[in-house]
């Protein structure tokens, strides 16, 4: 059953923005703290608030100033919180990494997850969104919705 | 942190931000090439380049961006290009060949039908006009 709700994909593609854009700063300016702010972040988007991690700076502050234009679509929501949490884990352990001294790795974790976050960006592949609805595919309990009707897992869906 | 560490890391970032441009450029060549050898472009005017934009009918970006930015283009160059546009519903086969994944894309052919550009998701009529002139 295809039971769509309507999704901004702007508020999404501006999470994205941010996450790349501060993960790139942590790294520049060796910010471990930057990396498990914005773990935090997505993680409470994706556990709690069930919303994009930065959803409150495109609401008040890129929406209003017209700075992003809305882009709703009819689509599930479960699959890009699943993308989110997934990208926050891999910022958990490169945070922990971090801190316990083992730059590289934890580096290459944060670097995993702005080139996933870029593709989804730039390219509008969203991985995570695609392993959600593999899982789903392959019937693993607690992924119910399905890729929506004429689209490939992972990709944008149709407008309408 | 001295400003020597900052630029090194900036440098880094710089090298990985390119390198990861430069793949997905690499990714986005092969898929043309695909394209470019599996599927022969529909039917075009002969000898000027094209534009193969892949809709369908319930797609809304396509309807209120894409099509206007391609009239917009029409308008602007007239003959000199032309557009193929292909409902992905009724060429299923086709746009799977050309690796269409989702819509609009387009693709800009030259003069022979060669891809030369792929433009995954809505894309201004300014981008266009960019990739089109220097084959005009």
């Amino acid at each position: 059953m295809q039971n769509l709700v309507s999704v901004d994909h702007a508020a999404l593609k501006s999470n994205q923005a941010l996450i790349i854009s501060l993960l790139i700063l942590a790294f520049v300016l060796n910010l471990p703290v930057l990396v498990a702010v914005v773990c935090a972040i997505m993680l409470t988007g994706s556990a709690l608030l069930k919303k994009p991690g930065f959803f409150m700076i495109y609401e008040r502050i890129l929406k209003p100033a017209k700075i992003v234009k809305p882009d709703v679509l009819q689509d599930h929501r479960e699959p890009h919180l699943f993308a989110q949490g997934v990208g926050g884990l891999f910022l958990l352990v490169s945070a922990l990494l971090l801190l316990i001294g083992s730059t590289i790795p934890g580096w290459v974790l944060a670097w995993v997850v702005v080139a996933l976050a870029s593709l989804n960006l730039f390219g509008g592949f969203c991985v995570g969104c695609a392993m959600y609805y593999w899982f789903n595919q392959l019937r693993v309990p607690g992924f119910r919705q399905a890729v929506p009707q004429g689209t490939f897992p992972g990709m944008r869906p149709k407008g309408n | 942190m001295d400003l020597v560490d900052i630029v090194t890391r900036l440098a880094w970032a710089a090298g990985i931000v390119l390198l990861g441009l430069a793949v997905y450029r690499l990714g986005n060549r092969l898929l043309m090439n695909r394209a470019a050898g599996s599927a022969p472009a529909p039917a075009s005017q002969a000898s000027v380049p094209a534009i193969l934009y892949f809709t369908t009918p319930d797609c809304s970006p396509c309807r209120t961006i894409q099509r206007p930015a391609i009239e917009r283009i029409k308008q602007t160059l007239g003959e000199r290009v032309s557009v193929l546009e292909v409902n992905a519903y009724d060429q299923p086969d086709l746009a799977r060949k050309w690796g269409v994944l989702s819509v609009p894309t387009t693709f800009i052919l030259d003069k022979a039908g060669k891809p030369l550009h792929i433009n995954h998701g809505v894309t201004r009529a300014e981008k266009l006009l960019k990739q089109i002139e220097p084959i005009l």
